[in-house]
């Protein structure tokens, strides 16, 4: 229920997608999962949390629009104003292509060991370019923070995996044998993707700040593999129907998992909500030979930022399908022609297209954003669990 | 300047520029506006409300601010560390003139100009190293691990394609013809020790080709037999197979292969999207490269080959003319990059240099085969029909 908020007339509601202000008509008949739907765009509204204190605890009855859409000459609004901050990004490919030249000849002199320093370099320089609200980004991770994380993904993944794979075969032992050896290096190799993506991710976002404060995760890695092995089994099962299905509910697990400070961010899409743009881009696909996935790829990101939330703020992106398309077809023949080294290119095109496109509209006020133990936390490593050590691979 | 070193904090205060910038204090998000001063031993922060901090310089880390348009960050203490942002990148001078000894960690502007000079370094260090990496670092360490896989291994990999490219059905098998075939291989091999139990496979299969699994699988398209019109002309082809799978050519390919997309994972350092595109691109250049390696390696110690068993290295040229004819290639200019196999014309050039070597010419090469009878292995066996390049012109 965002933008709910009380003035003297009564209680007031902001539409989060027309920004249309409702007054509660009456705010007696409001109770926990009442449901009421914005009169300008038909977005639905859900009453969330009826606390005692607030006046919104009563049922409503069946057909009785519990909003009224606010008059347009509506007394100016002094209690909270909606805010909107932009994102930005001032890299340039130049300075990234310089950074990795000399990235590249220090992992070549160094037998490949500099390339998580290297890393390192490139995230600082993109973070601190990157800008919010007129303040730029920080990372704080370290090289040898990354190095660690290499080894020890290639001790409890890599290296088993390797051994399964290829092992029984070089060994030359019986086929049943290479043959559950492989399956088994398929398993593991599954149960890897969700076990980094949360690594990684906790990583990342507890090395990275913005206005001093730490962002975190503080979603369990044991649960996103169940969730992501139970979503992946459906998806096999309904023959991929069930995609977009387990699409938004990892989504909510990364995002709703997410901090900064003491906030954390709140998504509350759902599958049904790109469903159909999913079947339409499947089936269309043979016909726009797979260029549509561009416009349902800019569908998909609108949907999901507009879905995000943060305090008393909401994301907006308004990226399109021709800008998707001519930004990574251009991307494409780019890297192509150069054999890859435009890359400093592509990837600083790719952050600006990003954050130009993204705004958070809302009243939230950022300084009160407090710094949490959570994610003061300096190396992230042997927080809860085995799983949950950091393993830090893209 | 001796007044200047004895002078007090308070003493350089009051001549230095006052900075402006803002304050994060690493446990909330708020800003707090703050002049800056430099003092000869520390940074002198004041507050609005006139509260005051000193940051030794030893003391503080820069995490931004080292590229233009960057605004200066500074960081100091534990973390969650305070945090000062400064966005005019005028004060790093000032700071370096307060106190240069003190500062040599924090970023310096006049330095800029260097490090620009040291990225162009690095970039002719880069083209160099992977230049010599790519024309003898990889080829090298190929040659170097080759001989030391066990031949077991390579044994395995040729019989896990084999069903592949010459399935059981299509194997032309007639025991008096295939013998004089083994007799070529024998003939060639001569004296040669070698770990490998050749073999050769023909297959029913119109293309003019023939494959050397590792291993020792010889493995012949009907097409190419057919087109052969002397046991010597044969017996050329089979020199060079012979010599990918002696020379352990594929073994050395996976080899080349598998060091060359980590030489390229260590410059590009990412696959993901389309970067892999762009480095498949690349890979491919240097696959293509090797295999031409290995097919010039081939024909000359082919041609050895064929000169030590006694056959005449023209039918090996000659064979050679034939396929020229039968399907030229695009050679030369940029082409010759995209291509697996060298030009047929360069190979023929380079063989007739190494046929000089020989000084007489050698007879005959298996006088008393029935090469007609013998290339038409997979046709009906009736005598009639014997001759396949009449039968199908």
């Amino acid at each position: 229920m965002l933008g709910l908020f009380q003035t003297d007339s009564g209680l007031h509601l902001t539409c989060h997608q027309c920004r249309t202000r409702h007054r509660v008509r009456n705010s007696q008949t409001l109770k926990t999962r009442t449901r009421a739907r914005c009169k300008q765009c038909r977005t639905p509204f859900v009453v969330v949390a009826a606390e005692a204190e607030q006046p919104a605890s009563l049922a409503s009855q069946v057909g009785d629009d519990p909003l009224e859409t606010a008059a347009r000459e509506d007394g100016p609004d002094t209690n909270v104003s909606a805010q909107t901050r932009r994102f930005g990004f001032a890299g340039n490919g130049g300075s990234l292509f310089g950074i990795s030249l000399v990235n590249i000849f220090l992992t070549l002199v160094t037998c490949g060991i500099y390339m998580f320093w290297a890393k390192v370099r490139v995230r600082r320089y993109l973070f601190s370019q990157t800008e919010f609200a007129g303040d730029r980004f920080a990372y704080h991770g370290t090289g040898s923070e990354l190095f660690r994380g290499f080894l020890k993904a290639s001790l409890v993944f890599g290296i088993p995996y390797a051994c399964l794979a290829m092992g029984p075969e070089l060994l030359g032992m019986e086929v049943w044998m290479q043959v559950t050896a492989r399956l088994m290096a398929g398993g593991l190799f599954v149960a890897f993707i969700p076990v980094a993506t949360v690594g990684a991710r906790r990583y990342r976002l507890t090395r990275t700040s913005w206005r001093g404060i730490r962002c975190s995760f503080v979603g369990s890695a044991w649960q996103y593999v169940k969730l992501y092995l139970t979503g992946a089994t459906l998806n096999v099962i309904t023959l991929g129907v069930y995609y977009p299905f387990f699409d938004a509910r990892r989504q909510t697990f990364l995002v709703s998992h997410s901090c900064v400070g003491n906030q954390s961010f709140r998504f509350d899409g759902k599958g049904t909500g790109l469903a159909k743009d999913f079947c339409l881009a499947v089936l269309l696909t043979p016909v726009a030979l797979g260029l549509n996935w561009f416009w349902y790829s800019a569908k998909r990101q609108r949907y999901y930022w507009e879905r995000t939330s943060l305090a008393e703020g909401r994301f907006t992106f308004t990226g399109t399908g021709g800008e998707v398309c001519r930004l990574k077809v251009g991307n494409f023949f780019l890297l192509v022609f150069t054999l890859g080294f435009a890359w400093p290119w592509t990837s600083t095109r790719n952050a600006r297209f990003v954050l130009d496109h993204l705004t958070f509209t809302g009243s939230a006020d950022l300084d009160t954003l407090t710094q949490s133990l959570q994610s003061a936390s300096p190396t992230g490593e042997g927080l809860d669990g085995f799983l949950d050590t950091g393993f830090e691979l893209g | 300047m001796g007044f200047w070193i004895l002078g007090s904090n308070l003493a350089s205060v009051t001549t230095a520029k006052a900075w402006a910038g803002y304050y994060l204090d690493g446990k909330t998000a708020a800003r707090q506006q703050v002049t800056v001063h430099t003092s000869a031993h520390a940074l002198l922060i004041t507050c609005e409300d006139g509260h005051q901090m000193t940051w030794p310089y030893g003391a503080i880390r820069q995490t931004q601010g080292a590229y233009k348009g960057e605004p200066v960050r500074l960081e100091y203490g534990a973390e969650p560390a305070q945090a000062l942002v400064i966005s005019d990148s005028g004060f790093l001078y000032t700071v370096h003139e307060a106190a240069p000894t003190q500062t040599t960690h924090l970023h310096n502007p006049l330095n800029r100009e260097v490090r620009v000079r040291l990225t162009y370094v690095a970039a002719v260090a880069v083209i160099v190293i992977g230049g010599v990496l790519y024309l003898w670092g990889i080829p090298g360490l190929a040659s170097v691990i080759a001989p030391r896989v066990p031949v077991e291994w390579e044994t395995r990999l040729g019989e896990a394609v084999i069903e592949q490219l010459a399935p059981s059905s299509a194997r032309c098998i007639d025991p008096p013809r295939t013998e004089t075939l083994d007799r070529i291989v024998a003939a060639l091999m001569g004296q040669t020790q070698s770990p490998y139990t050749m073999h050769v496979i023909v297959v029913r299969d119109p293309k003019i080709n023939a494959l050397a699994l590792p291993g020792g699988i010889i493995v012949v398209f009907s097409g190419l037999l057919e087109r052969t019109e002397t046991p010597g002309q044969f017996a050329g082809v089979l020199a060079h197979e012979l010599q990918h799978i002696l020379k352990r050519h594929t073994t050395r390919a996976i080899i080349e292969q598998a060091s060359t997309s980590l030489l390229l994972a260590v410059i590009g350092g990412d696959f993901s999207g389309a970067m892999a595109y762009g480095l498949e691109g690349a890979r491919t250049l240097g696959r293509l490269q090797y295999s031409r390696q290995f097919e010039d390696e081939a024909d000359a110690q082919g041609m050895r080959m064929l000169l030590e068993a006694g056959i005449d290295p023209q039918d090996m040229i000659a064979f050679y003319q034939i396929m020229k004819e039968k399907s030229p290639n695009p050679s030369g200019g940029v082409w010759a990059y995209f291509s697996t196999h060298p030009s047929t014309e360069d190979r023929i050039d380079r063989l007739t240099s190494l046929s000089n070597a020989a000084s007489t010419k050698p007879a005959t090469f298996l006088p008393d085969v029935d090469w007609t009878r013998t290339r038409a292995l997979c046709r009906a066996l009736s005598p009639q029909t014997a001759d396949p390049v009449s039968s199908t012109p």
